[in-house]
């Protein structure tokens, strides 16, 4: 019974190990621009933490383009990469979403 | 039984998750961005799930040859729906086409910039909406 | 006699379901849609669209082939211009231990 209480409380230990567990969902990209161009790295990110996976809308991915648009607003923002991740950080009852963009703003 | 209930009451009143799939962010012109309008595009269908309908149907009767032959005749329908699933099945795959038109009726000068592209899932309890949206800023 | 008679409803309700198209579903994977350049006249825009598929049983398949003749079609249809716009629908039509794989392409040809 001790063994089994120790194992119990090894294991509930070792879950908090998978905190902060990333995979991706999926991604997509732009054309990228030439080398010359790529003087300035620009990036955007949004996220929404969910309780037991509970989640009720994703306008938090709606203004990515905005922010992204703000750090380059003389020019156009080329090469973007988007990624869609998953965090686990409590496994069914804390996760997170994140999406984020990587792109060159090319004046 | 009272746990079926309990659980089917559950579902109604966590209804309406959301559930993100895909995500693209196009080019972004920043003076069609910041000086445009932000417009959206929502198109969607129905989906259907028939493994939760045939879950509610069997959680609601009281017969368990009843629940057997819902469980065959969902599992024989199955066989006909195979394939691979974004979201839940739709009987409609052309919805999405209509972007094509709405786009230009939304942006007519088409100088649209800054496209956040989404694929969701709106869940209910046996239904979802399977939607499209489209996100951007045209510039007349 | 009882199981005959099931079996009988079973196969009723299948071919119900058959024709009404209740088992014939389908899933929109993504919906992806195309930059139209500024330099490009908008008033001189012609609407082209091209569709293909890919039928498999059971996902034994070697290659994603019809992507490449969508669009190959797709540009065969604006040799003299540039194809801008391009919206893409990628969706899969469900079957019996099978599917289709299906990909529209809708775009505006400027010549």
């Amino acid at each position: 019974m001790n063994q089994l209480k120790h194992l119990s409380f090894i294991l509930f230990i070792g879950l908090f190990g998978l905190m902060g567990c990333t995979h991706l969902v999926s991604l997509s990209t732009t054309s990228v621009p030439p080398k010359a161009v790529q003087t300035k790295k620009i990036y955007a990110e949004s996220d929404r933490f969910m309780f037991f996976l509970f989640n009720f809308d994703n306008d938090y991915v709606d203004n990515i383009s905005l922010d992204l648009a703000r750090q380059c607003p003389k020019g156009k923002v080329q090469g973007v990469l988007t990624k869609h991740e998953s965090v686990t950080y409590f496994p069914l009852i804390a996760h997170k979403v994140k999406v984020s963009a990587n792109g060159y703003c090319v004046r | 039984m009272m746990m079926s209930k309990i659980i089917i009451l559950f579902t109604f009143f966590i209804s309406g998750c959301a559930v993100l799939h895909h995500v693209q962010i196009s080019e972004i012109d920043s003076s069609i961005v910041l000086g445009g309008e932000r417009f959206e595009i929502k198109v969607s269908e129905i989906g259907v799930s028939f493994k939760e309908a045939t879950g509610v149907a069997k959680a609601l009767t009281q017969s368990e040859s009843t629940r057997k032959d819902l469980g065959k005749l969902q599992e024989y329908l199955s066989y006909f729906q195979m394939g691979p699933r974004t979201g839940q099945h739709v009987f409609n795959d052309d919805y999405a086409d209509k972007v094509f038109s709405v786009l230009k009726g939304k942006c007519p000068s088409l100088n649209y910039s800054g496209l956040t592209l989404v694929r969701e899932t709106r869940k209910y309890p046996v239904v979802s909406g399977e939607i499209v949206k489209i996100i951007g800023f045209c510039k007349s | 006699m009882n199981e005959m008679k099931k079996i009988l409803i079973y196969i009723i309700l299948l071919y119900i379901t058959l024709l009404t198209g209740v088992g014939c579903t389908h899933a929109v994977h993504l919906y992806h849609v195309s930059e139209l350049e500024a330099q490009f006249n908008r008033k001189k825009l012609a609407e082209i669209s091209s569709e293909s598929t890919q039928f498999t049983v059971m996902g034994f398949i070697q290659n994603t082939d019809y992507v490449n003749q969508a669009f190959e079609d797709l540009k065969g249809q604006c040799l003299k211009g540039n194809v801008v716009g391009i919206n893409t629908r990628y969706s899969t039509s469900h079957g019996f231990f099978s599917w289709t794989n299906k990909i529209k392409m809708t775009a505006y040809c400027v010549n």
